[in-house]
């Protein structure tokens, strides 16, 4: 099933090193380690060197082209928005985030920047779509992205890549590590910046900000015992440009800086797996009038997140057992002006899972039930059933499930007063959590020694979604006030086409997905999703490693009146050895400098132009 | 399920009909003019101040809500007649709530992309004594310390025979949720008083807070007919738009006090009776379209229709 497994693995990228479509151990579908292509849940992996034979330098850019995922950056069109990840048609607040199986945790919102995520440390990372709220708890309706690192070789190792981009872009990255035996230990240092993104040629606004982001991460084993830690600094400089009636045109410098730690340990014992993370988030942002040294509406926020958890995974003959309990706990705090934007308040659950691994025969049988008390929303209990079929050219996959998000402590106890613009935002306490069920299907199919063939399709339905109720404010004088609310019903549904061909130095994949959704309150699509996306991807490893991307985006509902355009995007590498374990490459992102339309709502386009970038990677051993 | 309320109001002199079984099976009701109705929208149709969503009251129709009420109910409206055959509420950019106000209820454009106020420059009548002023609002900033500052109203008035006066008035003290000193401009004198309860004050005539502007005794916008869109609104200026205030050399409309306002009266409701408004209710979360058949003799009735909508 080499062939077939391409279809789950994007390949690494120095194939004499990794045969193509060797079987890569994945996790993130059951939470036990099986091959990529026999796990009876889809998981789809994009390596390391993957993601940077596409150009990238955090994880957003590395699934920025990833079949049945979109990611748009600075999505919500302000300035550093965060690059936003969509999955079977759900937003970056309905697909899980997790590091090692740990969710992270963003701003008070929820949603997380994949861009402040390097790949320094990252080994691989995972997607399951759909509904995977049995095994993760809230926030996997969408899907799982899984960011995952793994121990270092034995013995000494050494890597440093170095690469300049346009935009006076840097990326330096360095790491190092040295295992003997069962002990070990790493570290790994990343520098990447940027300028911005001018958002039109005739002001000093900025689409996007200049950015500058370093991370260290160190991480260390001894037996059975792991633990990591890492901190992330990331320092935002954008730039708007407002006119006011009556007094003209201002620029304002909008600095904004970021800084995350988490420190996790995880021990096995036997067959338990026990886990304690502490995480910790702040962020500062104000807006600066050029010219002056006032700073006005200063912006704090502090998010703190202890967790722990115990994971029993018991093999049993045939069957597999798993058991698992969390407890965790989550602070936020976030000022505006001095005031609290957001009613300071700990949110914290306690959840009990189970799984079974079932084999009989060719036939897997994966039932499981997730349940979770919180302490504002009381019970919620989540099952999956995942079945799988497997014949000697033909992998049958099916689950039904059930996902669920509760409401963040933004949706809860906002208090977003931008009552000089004329508009506030408030929470909600009585909100309930967002509930969803479902399916999905997957056949793939070996055709020879070297094709594959794969078709899935999907469906959802989410009851209860929260939103901002915008049909539905309360104005009083000069301001409108929003508040959040259970306020809508939708519906997804989708399937995608994959064909992989490895013929000698070729490889060749191509997929195709199709989005359909519904807004059952508004009978109309859900905002911002694209119906049709085609990507195309083609490498050789014929006297350099080259690789041409290519990916078609179809035009996407806004609203009534408004569609943004469907837009290509091309990506192209070429990588060589140029000298003993030193490799260089030269690429370029976006080659045809697709860009958003300056003050267009609703696009979707990139914001970020071409990129051309060139780098050495030195690896020891 | 739609439901039937007559009333009788007083845009016509209306008739002193008596209180009939408001449990009539008809669900049909005639309300007497001089006497305040109050109306449950999810039935009875008629109760008293205690449980109510909406309130007639002469020419008034409020809502149970800000200045009005103590419930969480709002209005928007008029909406398309054919919006009343959905059993879906439709969508609208917001309900209002009741506020207290009158002479500057609609003095801006809001631009819903870029979160600005732009001033319409209608020219409002504003009467201090036995003098009437004119007032016209230039913008809703100004800038403190060399930043742009929202609430930072300028203002240009006179008398109706005087020469133009320019001011900034201080709205923004009071603050982003609305607690605080009003900025009270004395328009004889144009001195400028912070004030925590203007209404125990003589001193002012105009009080600008941060999303309210009230008048001391009476006041009317004297272009309330303006019908402008954002877009040609957001061309005037504060010399494009001064001719009009020196046009204004007398004053026929009738000037009011302050008082309740819904959004039956900022949509002016009398005038589109047979066309459909969205209410919800006192709670805040049900949803009812109801309208009005202007048809209805005697002058001065009106029937209205309302039924529940998700």
């Amino acid at each position: 099933m080499a062939i077939a497994a391409a279809l789950c693995v994007s390949t690494p990228a120095f194939a004499d090193e990794e045969p193509v479509g060797e079987e890569v151990i994945v996790v993130t579908g059951t939470r036990t380690p099986e091959h990529a292509s026999e796990a009876p849940v889809r998981v789809d992996v994009v390596s390391k060197e993957e993601a940077e034979r596409r150009g990238a330098t955090n994880v957003a850019e590395a699934l920025a082209t990833q079949p049945g995922v979109q990611v748009n950056p600075g999505a919500y069109g302000y300035l550093g928005g965060i690059s936003a990840i969509q999955i079977q048609g759900f937003d970056l607040n309905r697909v899980l985030i997790l590091e090692d199986g740990e969710p992270v945790i963003g701003d008070v919102g929820g949603g997380i920047d994949l861009a402040t995520i390097g790949l320094a440390d990252v080994d691989r990372i995972e997607i399951v779509t759909g509904p995977t709220s049995a095994l993760y708890g809230s926030s996997a309706i969408g899907g799982v992205v899984n960011i995952l690192t793994a121990p270092p070789k034995q013995g000494l190792s050494l890597r440093a890549r170095s690469e300049v981009r346009s935009y006076r872009g840097v990326l330096d990255e360095a790491a190092a590590a040295y295992r003997e035996g069962e002990t070990w230990a790493s570290a790994d240092l990343t520098f990447a910046r940027n300028d911005g993104q001018a958002a039109t040629d005739d002001l000093p606004a900025l689409a996007l900000p200049r950015r500058m982001r370093t991370t260290l991460g160190l991480r260390a084993g001894i037996d059975h015992l792991q633990v990591r830690a890492r901190w992330l600094h990331q320092q935002l400089e954008g730039r708007e440009s407002m006119e006011y009636p009556g007094i003209g045109r201002f620029v304002n410098d909008l600095p904004e800086s970021t800084d995350r730690y988490a420190v996790q340990a995880i021990g096995t014992v036997s067959y338990l797996r026990l886990a304690a993370s502490l995480q910790r988030a702040t962020d500062d942002s104000s807006t600066v009038p050029q010219g002056t040294t006032t700073m006005t509406s200063p912006h704090h926020t502090v998010a703190t997140a202890p967790s722990g958890e115990a994971i029993a995974t018991v093999p049993d003959g045939d069957r597999t057992w798993i058991a698992g309990a969390r407890v965790e706990a989550e602070h936020l705090t976030q000022s505006f002006d001095g005031n609290d934007e957001v009613v300071p308040r700990w949110l914290w659950s306690a959840a009990a899972y189970g799984q079974l691994e079932w084999k009989l025969g060719d036939l897997r049988v994966v039932p499981g039930v997730r349940v979770e008390d919180h302490g504002d929303y009381g019970t919620v209990a989540a099952p999956r059933l995942a079945l799988a079929y497997k014949l000697p050219a033909v992998t049958l996959r099916a689950a039904v499930g059930r996902g669920y998000r509760v409401p963040s402590a933004e949706e809860l106890g906002f208090n977003f007063d931008h009552s000089i613009y004329g508009y506030k935002v408030v929470g909600n306490p009585d909100l309930r959590p967002e509930a969803s069920w479902g399916i999905n299907g997957d056949a793939l199919v070996q055709l020879g020694e070297h094709v594959a063939l794969r078709a899935g399709g999907f469906a959802n339905w989410v009851s209860d979604l929260i939103d901002i109720d915008l049909a539905h404010g309360m104005t009083s004088g000069t301001v409108v006030t929003y508040t959040y609310a259970n306020v809508a019903r939708v519906r997804t549904a989708g399937g995608q086409g994959q064909l992989a061909v490895r013929a000698g130095a070729v490889e060749l994949d191509a997929a195709y997905d199709y989005l359909w959704t519904r807004d059952d309150a508004t009978d109309a699509p859900i905002a911002g999703m694209p119906a049709h996306t085609l990507t195309a991807a083609v490498r050789t490893h014929y006297l350099v490693d080259a690789n041409l991307r290519v990916r078609v985006t179809g035009s996407a509902y806004v609203d009534d009146q408004v569609r943004s355009p469907g837009y290509t995007t091309v990506d192209a590498r070429v990588a060589h050895a140029l000298w003993r374990d030193v490799a260089g490459e030269l690429g370029v992102t976006n080659l045809f400098d697709v860009r958003q339309t300056p003050g267009a709502v609703g696009d979707l386009r990139p914001p970020m132009g071409r990129v051309i970038y060139a780098g050495v990677t030195a690896r020891l051993p | 399920m739609k439901r039937l309320l007559t009333l009788l109001v007083a845009c016509g002199g209306g008739s002193d009909t008596t209180m009939p079984d408001a449990a009539a099976p008809t669900g049909i009701v005639d309300l007497s003019v001089p006497t305040p109705a109050y109306v449950a929208l999810a039935g009875p149709a008629i109760s008293d101040a205690t449980a109510w969503d909406l309130h007639f009251d002469g020419t008034a129709l409020l809502t149970n809500s800000g200045v009005s009420g103590s419930g969480n109910a709002s209005a928007f409206g008029p909406l398309d007649p054919s919006a009343f055959d959905d059993d879906v509420a439709p969508t609208v950019p917001f309900t209002s709530a009741d506020v207290q106000g009158g002479a500057f209820l609609d003095w801006y454009a809001y631009d819903g992309t870029t979160h600005v106020l732009y001033s319409k420059f209608h020219v409002h009548a504003v009467r201090a004594g036995s003098v009437t002023y004119k007032v016209q609002l230039l913008t809703y900033y100004g800038v403190v310390d060399g930043a742009p500052t929202s609430a930072m109203y300028q203002v240009r008035y006179a008398t109706l025979d005087g020469a133009a006066q320019m001011i900034t008035v201080d709205g923004t003290a009071g603050g982003l949720a609305g607690t605080g000193p009003s900025g009270c401009l004395a328009l004889a004198t144009g001195a400028v008083v912070m004030l925590d309860d203007p209404s125990t004050s003589t001193a002012w005539d105009v009080c600008f807070k941060r999303d309210a502007i009230r008048v001391r005794e009476t006041g009317a916008d004297l272009d309330a007919s303006d019908t402008a869109e954002l877009a040609t609104v957001k061309q005037r200026t504060a010399d494009s738009e001064a001719p009009a205030f020196a046009a204004v050399t007398s004053v026929t409309q009738a000037l009011q006090p302050d008082h309740a306002v819904s959004a039956f009266e900022t949509g002016d409701w009398l005038h589109h009776l047979d066309q459909a408004w969205l209410v919800i209710d006192a709670s805040g979360f049900h949803k009812f379209l109801i309208n009005f058949d202007p048809t209805t003799p005697p002058p001065g009735t009106v029937v209205m229709h309302m039924k529940p909508v998700q």
